[in-house]
């Protein structure tokens, strides 16, 4: 998890202004991301560090939540406490809770009491059980899509109201250029890497050509033709083969290998 | 995770000197074998990634490779016969142009000057 | 940013050098008793003081079973 303000800071209570800037530095939260953009893991430091924004940008809150679904339907999910990752995954056990109606509707929920509101009762249940009393949820919407959602609980009933609303919508809208950014980007890394490892298959292959010019095959062809036939032979594939002969080779018994 | 090797800044700076792109010197790297992606390659030149000591010696082959292309793409080279041979002033007139250049061939010990007709790798040939 | 087509003929070439560099590592671990690294530093040494690419180089050694000497001339006078 990157250095934030812990979950536990409550933010300084903000005047109702319409013009005023998030009080989290997005700015320098996103250029810490773009040191971030070329490490592997790039989604979830991504949804790490929009949960603990969401969580220590809105005062009250017990904790944040996000879920993300990829284009292939794989679901991400981070959460900054314990109660709210419980309170997350019922939702999705239950097929029901605010946080899946703001992604299908994308339109933001909230809920002022778990106890007493009429919609999803049983998450409503089952949550206020954990001692989550208020939710507000946005969804996160990227080019005209819905990618997911993301919510902060509280314990506090009516914990949240217009000018949280308007911060999340601020932080959501953030988010979801930087999430769909790194969906993207974790998807050309996979890709690259995909690439970079077959590349690398190819080369034993080569190499084992090249010890049987040098052992005496007249030319490529002769060569790789000798390859194919040692691995039906031994019902191996070409590139078992090659890795096998190269590897003889470098361990200094240059005899092993069948071809 | 930290970069505490330099050579890294070394290499970057040799990249933009070379007028290659990031994605064009990974293409580079790999034609040599190079095995790191090219987000790895970035994160390294940037100094936020390691890389292996045997790939920084990959990466380091390509961009000297482009940065001999660089140079000599940027020579100037020594005036040619114009076809008009209205140019009068020349060193050697027409019949001793043959006799030049073989007594350059002979000086590199008979080495013939086929040029390179091979394809140039994509981008940084400093054009 | 280069179009797909462009980026799919470059890797096809790039992975045409690498082949026949890796043959080049094949001959010289086989002849030398290297490892496919050591035969890689030995070509890029050979390319500093040829003046060559190593692709050049890996090119001539499969063709012709031969590094060039290393007093050879640069590959280009112009």
């Amino acid at each position: 998890m990157r250095d934030a303000a812990p979950a536990d800071d409550p933010t300084p209570a903000q005047p109702d202004d319409l013009r005023a800037p998030p009080p989290v530095d997005l700015a320098a939260a996103l250029t810490q991301m773009a040191g971030l953009v070329l490490s592997r893991e790039t989604v979830d430091t991504a949804l790490e560090l929009v949960t603990t924004l969401a969580a220590t940008t809105t005062a009250g809150t017990l904790g944040a939540a996000v879920t993300v679904v990829d284009e292939h339907g794989k679901r991400s999910r981070a959460a900054s406490h314990q109660a709210v990752q419980q309170a997350d995954a019922l939702q999705y056990e239950l097929d029901e809770g605010p946080c899946l109606t703001a992604w299908r509707s994308q339109e933001m929920v909230r809920i002022d009491e778990t106890t007493s509101d009429v919609r999803w009762p049983r998450w409503n249940e089952a949550v206020s059980r954990l001692g989550v009393r208020s939710v507000l949820s946005a969804p996160l919407l990227a080019v005209g899509e819905s990618i997911g959602a993301m919510k902060v609980y509280s314990v506090r009933p009516a914990n949240y109201g217009p000018h949280e609303e308007r911060v999340m919508r601020l932080l959501a809208d953030q988010a979801s250029i930087l999430l769909a950014n790194s969906q993207s980007l974790s998807e050309a890394r996979r890709l690259s890497r995909q690439l970079t490892e077959a590349l690398g298959r190819r080369d034993a292959i080569a190499q084992a050509v090249g010890v049987l010019l040098a052992r005496g095959a007249s030319s490529h062809q002769e060569a790789f033709g000798h390859l194919a036939a040692a691995a039906q032979r031994s019902h191996r594939s070409i590139e078992d083969v090659a890795r096998a002969l190269v590897a003889a080779l470098t361990a200094g018994d240059t005899h092993a290998a069948d071809a | 995770m930290t970069n505490h090797d330099h050579r890294h800044r070394h290499m970057d700076a040799a990249r933009v000197r070379a007028e290659l792109t990031v994605p064009d010197l990974w293409l580079r790297y790999v034609a040599l074998g190079g095995t790191a992606d090219a987000f790895d390659l970035d994160g390294y030149l940037q100094g936020l990634v390691s890389l292996e000591i045997f790939q920084q010696d990959v990466l380091a082959q390509a961009l000297n490779e482009a940065l001999e292309e660089c140079y000599r793409a940027n020579r100037v080279p020594l005036s040619t016969r114009p076809s008009d041979g209205e140019d009068d002033d020349r060193p050697f007139g027409t019949e001793d142009d043959d006799r030049f250049r073989s007594l350059v061939e002979q000086l590199l010990r008979g080495r013939s000057r086929a040029p390179r007709r091979d394809a140039e790798p994509p981008g940084g040939s400093c054009s | 940013m280069q179009d797909a087509r462009e980026l799919a003929e470059n890797l096809q070439r790039a992975m045409e050098f690498r082949s026949v560099i890796e043959q080049a590592k094949g001959i010289l671990m086989e002849r030398h008793k290297l490892t496919a690294d050591q035969a890689f530093r030995l070509l890029a040494e050979a390319s500093m003081h040829t003046n060559r690419r190593v692709r050049d180089l890996a090119l001539n050694l499969v063709l012709t079973g031969e590094l060039p000497p290393a007093d050879s001339a640069p590959g280009d006078l112009r």
